[in-house]
C-alpha cells in the first residue's frame, strides 16, 4: 500500500481542511460576539458618563468651580458596589489641574466634546468624555470598564475552549471518516495492483454500499471482468487459428508422407520432401505471428514472470552458438557478467537473445565477428561487423516482415519483431545503432536507458 | 530387438479427429504397439483412469474435456502413467503450460511418425524404471555417466561438457530417431527452434569427434527429421 503522507493523501487533506474550517469559523464567530459585547459596553458607559457629565455641568453653572471641586471629591470618596471606578479632571483654561483624580489631561479634545476609550498612564482602559464648562474651565469624566473586560475575557476563554473542542472533534471525526473511505479506495487500488502483478482474478470486495465508492468498485470489477474476457478471447482466437490451420496441414503432411513411401523416384521424393519442409515453414510462420501477437497482448501483464538468472540463460545460448560460429568461420565472443537477474519469462528471454544472435550470425561476413554481452541493468548487447543497418531502416527493422536484404533469403522477417515484442513485454527497451562497422543491438532495462 | 521391446506397449489414444486418430493408430501399430482409442475427453478420462496403459496420448483440444483437464484430474487421482500430449498448439507458451500441468512430453502437430514412436518408447522405458546403469553401451560406444566420459573401441573421446550431454542423450535413445526439437529441449533446455542451424552444427561437431579416426559412421542424419545413433560392432566394421 503506498503511503502518500498527510499532505498528498486526499483523505489527509480533507481532514486538515475540516480542521481549518472549524478553527476559522470559531474565530469569526468570536470576533462577531466580541464586537457586539464591545458596542454594548460602550453604549452603556457612554450613557453613564454623559449623565454624570451633565450633572457636573449643572453644578458648575449653578455653584461655580468651588462647588464643582467639592462635588467631585464627594463622588470620588464613594465606594461603588460594582467595583467600577470613576475618573475626573478639572483644569483651567491653560491646562492646569484644579480638581479630580487624574494627573494628566488624556488624549481627548474638549473643543468637540470627544468621547472614547483612552488608556490611563497606569494602563487601565477608561471610557471618557471631555468638555468645555466655561472660558477657563474644562472637565473630563471617565468610567472604568472592569465588568466589560471581565466579560470579554470570559468570552475569549469560552471561545478558545469551544474552538479547541470543535477542532479536536472535527479532527477525530474527519480521521475516522477518512480512514473508512481510505480503506475502501485502497481496496480498489490494491486490486488493480494485484492484477498488474499477474493475479488477473483479483476483484474489489463489494459490500453492497450504494454510494460513489460502491459504484467505483462495481465499475472497476466490470472493467476487470472485461479485461479477463478479452485476454481469454484473444487466446481462444489465436489457439483456434493455430488449431484450424495446423490440422489440415497435418492431413496434408500425412498424405505427402504416404506418397513418399510409395515412390522410389528420387526426384519425386526430393520434391515431396521439399513440400514437407514448406509445410513446416508455414507452421513456423503461423507460430511466430501468434507469438508476436500473444506477446504484444501480454505487455504489462506480469503473469508468469519470475526472478530469472539472465546470465545462466545467456551462457547456455553462448554454448550453443560457439560451435556454429567456429563452423561458419565467424569469431564469437561472449562477455557475460555473472549473476545478472531480472523478472521475466526464461523461455521468452532465451528466445529474444537467440533471435538477436541468429540475426547477427546471418549478417556477419565470412571471417567476421559477433560479440554477445550481458551486463547488469539488465543490458543485452549483440554486435556484428557486417554491413550494418542504414539510419533510415533502424526503426523499420523491428516491424513484421521487414527484411533489409530480401535476396539474403532465410526467414520471414519476424525474428526482430518478436524480439521487440518480448523486450516490451518485459518493460525493456530495444534499439539498434551503428557498431562501425556493423549493427549493434541493445536491450536495456528502464533504469539504464 | 526393438520390436520385441515394444510388443507389450499398451497405448491409450484420446483424439477426436478420426483421420488423425487413424493415422496415429497406424503409426503405432506399425511399431507393434497396441492402441485403444477414445474419441472424446470424457471417455478418454474414464478409460485412462480405469485401464492399465503403459503410455497415454492425449490430444490437447478434445470435446467435452480438454487434454489439460484430463491430465490434471488423472494426476490428482493418483494415475501416474506417462502422458504424451499431442497438440496443434505448438507455441513455446503452450508447451510450457502443458508440461507444467503434469504431462511428461509434448509433441506438436504436424509431427514425424518416427518421432512419435521414439517418444512413446522413451516414456514407456522411463516409466518401466528401466534405469540406465552407470555405463551406457551401444555398439562400440560407451558412455560413463558418473565419470562423464565417452569411449569408442576403448579409446577416450575428448568431449566438452555440452558435447557429453548431447552424446549421453543420443546414447539413452540409441537406435531411435532423435529430433532437433528433442535435443533442444533436453540438452539445451530450450523449447523453441532457433532460426539458424545451431543444432546441426553442434551435432556435426560431435559426429566428427565420434567418427574421426574410425572406419564406420555411428551418427546418422535422418533427412528432414533428426539423428540416430547406429551400432557399429565392437572391433570395427
Amino acid at each position: 500500500m503506498p503511503d502518500f503522507g498527510l499532505f498528498r493523501s486526499v483523505f489527509g487533506r480533507v481532514t486538515l481542511s475540516a480542521l481549518l474550517v472549524s478553527l476559522v469559523s470559531t474565530l469569526i464567530l468570536f470576533a462577531i460576539v466580541d464586537q457586539i459585547v464591545r458596542a454594548d459596553a460602550r453604549a452603556m458607559l457612554g450613557r453613564e458618563v454623559d449623565t454624570d457629565l451633565a450633572g457636573l455641568a449643572d453644578i458648575y453653572v449653578s455653584g461655580g468651580p468651588a462647588e464643582l471641586t467639592a462635588r467631585i471629591a464627594d463622588r470620588l470618596s464613594v465606594e461603588r458596589i460594582d467595583g467600577e471606578r470613576a475618573f475626573y479632571l478639572v483644569t483651567d483654561g491653560r491646562g492646569r489641574r484644579l480638581a479630580g483624580n487624574l494627573t494628566r489631561w488624556p488624549d481627548l479634545s474638549a473643543d468637540v466634546s470627544e468621547a472614547r476609550f483612552v488608556t490611563l498612564p497606569d494602563g487601565e482602559p477608561v471610557f471618557a468624555r471631555a468638555t468645555i464648562l466655561g472660558p477657563d474651565s474644562r472637565l473630563v469624566v471617565g468610567r472604568s470598564d472592569r465588568r466589560g473586560e471581565s466579560l470579554r475575557r470570559r468570552l475569549a476563554t469560552a471561545f478558545a475552549s469551544a474552538g479547541a473542542l470543535v477542532a479536536l472533534v472535527s479532527l477525530f471525526a474527519g480521521h475516522l471518516a477518512a480512514r473508512r473511505l481510505r480503506s475502501r479506495v485502497e481496496a480498489v487500488n490494491a486490486t488493480f495492483a494485484a492484477v498488474r502483478d499477474g493475479r488477473i482474478e483479483a476483484r474489489v470486495p463489494e459490500h453492497g454500499e450504494r454510494d460513489e465508492l460502491g459504484t467505483l468498485a462495481g465499475h472497476s470489477n466490470a472493467a476487470l471482468d472485461q479485461i479477463g474476457r478479452l485476454i481469454e478471447a484473444q487466446r481462444a482466437v489465436s489457439d483456434q487459428t493455430a488449431h484450424e490451420i495446423r490440422t489440415p496441414l497435418m492431413h496434408l503432411d500425412t498424405r505427402i508422407l504416404r506418397a513418399l513411401e510409395c515412390t522410389a523416384d528420387p526426384a519425386l521424393a526430393a520434391m515431396l520432401g521439399q513440400s514437407r519442409e514448406e509445410i513446416r515453414g508455414v507452421v513456423r510462420l503461423l507460430d511466430s505471428l501468434l507469438d508476436i501477437a500473444g506477446t504484444e497482448a501480454m505487455r504489462g501483464d506480469m503473469r508468469g514472470l519470475e526472478e530469472i538468472d539472465l546470465s545462466d540463460l545467456a551462457d547456455a545460448l553462448a554454448d550453443l552458438y560457439t560451435a556454429s560460429a567456429e563452423d561458419m568461420g565467424i569469431g564469437f565472443r561472449a562477455m557475460i557478467a555473472p549473476g545478472v537477474t531480472m523478472r521475466g519469462d526464461p523461455m521468452q528471454m532465451s528466445r529474444l537473445m537467440s533471435n538477436l544472435l541468429d540475426n547477427a550470425f546471418r549478417h556477419a561476413p565470412p571471417g567476421g565477428t559477433v560479440v554477445f554481452t550481458i551486463a547488469p541493468g539488465p543490458q543485452i548487447m549483440v554486435e556484428d561487423n557486417g554491413k550494418g543497418i542504414a539510419p533510415e531502416d533502424r526503426e523499420r527493422i523491428f516491424e513484421r516482415y521487414t527484411r533489409i536484404n530480401p535476396q539474403q533469403g532465410v526467414g520471414h522477417g519476424l525474428g526482430l519483431a518478436l524480439a521487440k515484442a518480448i523486450a516490451e513485454r518485459h518493460a525493456l527497451h530495444i534499439e539498434v545503432s551503428d557498431a562501425a562497422p556493423g549493427a549493434r543491438f541493445r536491450v536495456l532495462g528502464e533504469e539504464t536507458t | 530387438m526393438i520390436m520385441d521391446d515394444s510388443a507389450q506397449i499398451a497405448v491409450l489414444l484420446a483424439e477426436d479427429d478420426p483421420s488423425q486418430a487413424a493415422n496415429v493408430i497406424a503409426i503405432l501399430n506399425a511399431a507393434s504397439m497396441r492402441v485403444d482409442h477414445a474419441a472424446d475427453g470424457g471417455e478418454g478420462l474414464r478409460r485412462a483412469a480405469a485401464g492399465r496403459y503403459d503410455v497415454i496420448i492425449l490430444d490437447r483440444m478434445l470435446p467435452t474435456l480438454s487434454g489439460i483437464d484430463i491430465i490434471t484430474r488423472l494426476r490428482s487421482a493418483g494415475v501416474g502413467a506417462p502422458v504424451l500430449m499431442l497438440s496443434a498448439l505448438g507455441r513455446a507458451e503452450h508447451r510450457v503450460e502443458g508440461l507444467e500441468s503434469g504431462v511428461d512430453d509434448y509433441l506438436t502437430k504436424p509431427f514425424e511418425p518416427v518421432e512419435l514412436v521414439a517418444r512413446v518408447r522413451a516414456l514407456w522405458r522411463r516409466a518401466g524404471n528401466q534405469q540406465h546403469g552407470a555405463v551406457l553401451l551401444h555398439g562400440d560406444l560407451e558412455c560413463h555417466l558418473k565419470a562423464r566420459t565417452a569411449w569408442r573401441q576403448g579409446r577416450h573421446l575428448p568431449l566438452s561438457p555440452k558435447e557429453f550431454e548431447l552424446f549421453r542423450y543420443l546414447m539413452e535413445h540409441a537406435g531411435e530417431v532423435v529430433t532437433r526439437e528433442m535435443l533442444l529441449r533436453h540438452v539445451w533446455k530450450l523449447s523453441f527452434d532457433p532460426q539458424t542451424n545451431v543444432v546441426d552444427v553442434n551435432v556435426g561437431r560431435l559426429r566428427r569427434k565420434l567418427e574421426e579416426g574410425f572406419d564406420a559412421p555411428v551418427l546418422e542424419t535422418v533427412w528432414g527429421t533428426g539423428y540416430r545413433l547406429i551400432a557399429a560392432e565392437p572391433g570395427g566394421a
